[in-house]
Parts: C-alpha cells; structure tokens; sequence
C-alpha cells in the first residue's frame, strides 16, 4: 500500500463483513495502546501478550478508534491511500479479527443517529 | 530518618541508585551512611499469599521458582525453599522470611537481583535484566533472554579493562530528558567454565552452597555509581556463528525486546505506567540487534555499536 498523494472520496464498502459497517470500534479497559515512532503497541493485561503494528496497521487504528464507525474508517482509509476497494476491505477486516479474535478492541452497536 | 531510627540494627547499602538499610547484613553492596529508601526487615514469621491470588512462575523444568500473591501486608513474594518476602510497596519496605535451613545466600540473592529491582518497578522505576558497562564515561547495557550470556559479555569488558557497571540488572531513569542507568551492585555471577575464560585477577567462589554459577567480586564504580551513567545504548545480544552484525530496533520492535527484558509486577495500575515507561524509553534510548560469534573480540562487538549509533 502506497500513500496516496491526492485523497479521493471514498465511495467502497467494508464488503467482507458488512455487518460491522455501522460497529464502532474501541479499546477494552484491559488493553494499552501507545504509539512508538511511527508504529503502535498493544499490551493485553488480562492475557500479558504484546503486539505491534507496523505504519500501515497504525494509521487503520488510528482512524478505527478516531472515526465514528468502521465504514467511516474505511472512507477515510480508502480516501487517504492509493488502494482499491477490495484490497483495502480485505485489509481491514483482517486486522479487525485479528484484533477481535484477541480481545484487543471491542465492537459496540451501530452509532446513535444525531439531529442536526 | 525516623524510619530508620525504627530499624535500629540496620545497615545503609547502596544499590539501583538508592540507599538500603538492611537488617539482613549484606556483605555484596557497597555500604552507605546515606538516607535510606527501601527498608529491609527480618522476620520469624512465614508470609503466605492469599490462595486466590496466587501466580505461579515455573522452571523451565516445570518446578516452582517463584509464588506470587497477595498477604496481609501487601504483595507476597514466595521463592520454595530458600525465603518469602512481604514487599509494602508505599512504605517501600521488604519484610524477609528466611525458610528453615535455607541458604542465606541464595535468599540474598532471591532479594537482591529479583525482590528489590521489582518493588522499584511498583513504585514508579525501571529496571531491565541486562548488564552494563561504561565505555567511554557512559552506559552500555547487555540485555538478552536467559543464558544468552549477559554476565560473560560484561566480563569479557572487564577484562578488557572497562569498567562493569551491573551483572544483571539495570536501573534506568529519564533525568532532563536523557535515560540514565543505575547499576545493581559489584561483582558478576558467571558460570564456572567461563571463570578461566576470563581470566580476571578476582576472587571467584559459588553464588550460594549448590548454586550453578560463581561469583567473581568484580570492582564496582567509583562511589557505586550513585550518579547513574548516561545510557549510549541498549544492545540485545544474540550469539551465533558467523561475522559481527547488527541492526537499530525501531517502533514496535524495541518495545517488544525492552518489554521482554523489564522486570514486572502484578497489578494493572502498575503495569499500565511501566508500559508508559518502556515505550518512552524505546522511543527515547538506542536499541540495537547486535549478533557475534562467541569467539570475538569485545572491541569488535562495541565498534559494531559505535557504528550503528552513528548511522542513525
């Protein structure tokens, strides 16, 4: 993957699973998450396992945790880097079962809808 | 110093960069008339942790080298066989319990290098399983998984005639912005056949009765190095044959390898500002890969790091 040096629109779907458009993401009580250099660190306190994410896997997190929904993280993902919609939806829903089948991040209900 | 006065028999020690006072005499720390600290106390009666929170860490053979748990006046720390200590973390005091027969050597040992180095983690510091030597008026620390040859390394150095710092442990602080590094205390606990290998002009003898390694009274720094020396790097040795290499660990990387190499404590608030630590300290501190052959000269291994520092 390539950053994309002028964002488009993103326009795909989170096709893989697409019952967890709507889900928001966030990071459990018992896990940490720091950023070093470019890269983050996640330590499970119930489990005591580590892992890191390289840049790419960072920035999808970032956007995870930051974006109201896993849809609006993959708009701005596929916004941000030169990726077409497949691969950047297969991608993603890895790194969501990865993170998931670990306890690492929970998957709350699909967001409120606000009036505005 | 009105807690001190309450230890009447005590002794002041230094070690980590902090002033001890002991009533379990001492004989491998430097003795110190600062004030003291940590407070270590002696006790006849046996501390057991709650059943339900006990950890249990094994041996690679599956034997029990450490309980852990809590007890009625704070964190109970149970080494089989050799003595159980009860540490209060906010009074920063270890209460001894020596088993019935048990080695004093070996219960120094279990308190020195594994009770002390992980109450200064639950109150707040950072202590890597690493040895450390000064090259060039800073710090150079060895760390690697057990038996990697940490303790050989640094007698390697010192039989190069640079000074070692620390044979296991490190205490490292930021100080305006810069790590620093604390050495545990004099002398190195090597295995016996790497005693003629080094060839020092020190007096060798076992750790404890029936312990594997000895111990070679190896001068500390001057003054026990109470004024901690500035960390040039952290290496994450790894011997293997073949020519000298190395790589500098980044980002997640050297999390994972200072993670590995930190001493620890049970409890989530205290877990949760180590971890801020060590990755600040792998943001901050050089850490470098270095592999080498057993066979190599140590000036090669430390020109190997000199050279990775400065192709950053």
């Amino acid at each position: 993957m390539a950053i994309q040096r002028a964002p488009r629109p993103g326009t795909g779907a989170v096709s893989g699973r697409p019952e967890l458009s709507d889900r928001a993401v966030a990071i459990p009580p018992h896990v940490l998450v720091r950023e070093v250099a470019d890269e983050v660190v996640i330590l499970s306190l119930q489990s005591e396992e580590y892992f890191g994410l390289d840049p790419v896997g960072t920035r999808m997190l970032q956007l995870l945790r930051s974006e109201p929904s896993v849809q609006r993280a993959f708009d701005a993902l596929s916004a941000e880097y030169d990726v077409d919609d497949t691969t950047l939806s297969r991608d993603l829903d890895l790194l969501l079962q990865e993170l998931s089948s670990r306890h690492l991040i929970e998957l709350s209900g699909p967001p409120v809808e606000t009036q505005s | 110093l009105t807690e001190n006065m309450a230890y009447g028999g005590a002794r002041g020690y230094s070690a980590y960069g902090h002033s001890l006072a002991s009533e379990i005499p001492l004989p491998e720390l430097e003795a110190t008339g600062n004030r003291p600290d940590i407070f270590i106390i002696e006790s006849s009666e046996p501390a057991a942790p709650e059943p339900s929170s006990r950890r249990w860490l094994l041996e690679a053979d599956g034997s029990t080298w450490l309980v852990v748990g809590e007890g009625a006046e704070g964190t109970v720390l149970c080494f089989p066989g050799v003595a159980d200590f009860s540490v209060d973390i906010g009074a920063r005091r270890i209460t001894c319990h020596l088993d019935g027969g048990s080695d004093r050597a070996a219960a120094r040992h279990a308190l020195l290098d594994h009770v002390v180095p992980r109450l200064l983690v639950a109150a707040g510091g950072t202590v890597l399983h690493a040895s450390s030597v000064a090259v060039g008026g800073s710090a150079v620390l060895f760390a690697g998984r057990s038996g990697s040859g940490k303790s050989t390394l640094a007698g390697r150095c010192a039989a190069a005639s640079h000074q070692v710092l620390a044979d296991d442990a490190t205490a490292l602080q930021p100080i305006d912005g810069a790590w620093r590094a604390w050495p545990s205390y004099p002398g190195l606990r090597v295995w016996p056949e790497s005693i003629r290998q080094l060839s020092l002009p020190v007096a060798a003898r076992p750790v404890s009765a029936g312990a594997p390694k000895w111990r070679l009274d190896v001068p500390g720094p001057p003054d026990g190095g109470a004024a901690g020396h500035r960390v040039a790097a952290i290496v994450m040795i790894d011997r293997r044959e073949g020519p000298t290499s190395g790589r500098r660990l980044t980002g997640s990387d050297a999390f994972a390898r200072l993670w590995e190499s930190a001493f620890g404590w049970p409890g989530t608030a205290i877990e949760h500002a180590l971890f801020d630590r060590v990755t600040r300290l792998a943001e901050e501190a050089p850490v470098l890969d270095v592999r080498f052959a057993n066979t190599v000269d140590v000036e090669e291994i430390l020109a190997t790091v000199d050279r990775l520092l400065v192709a950053r």
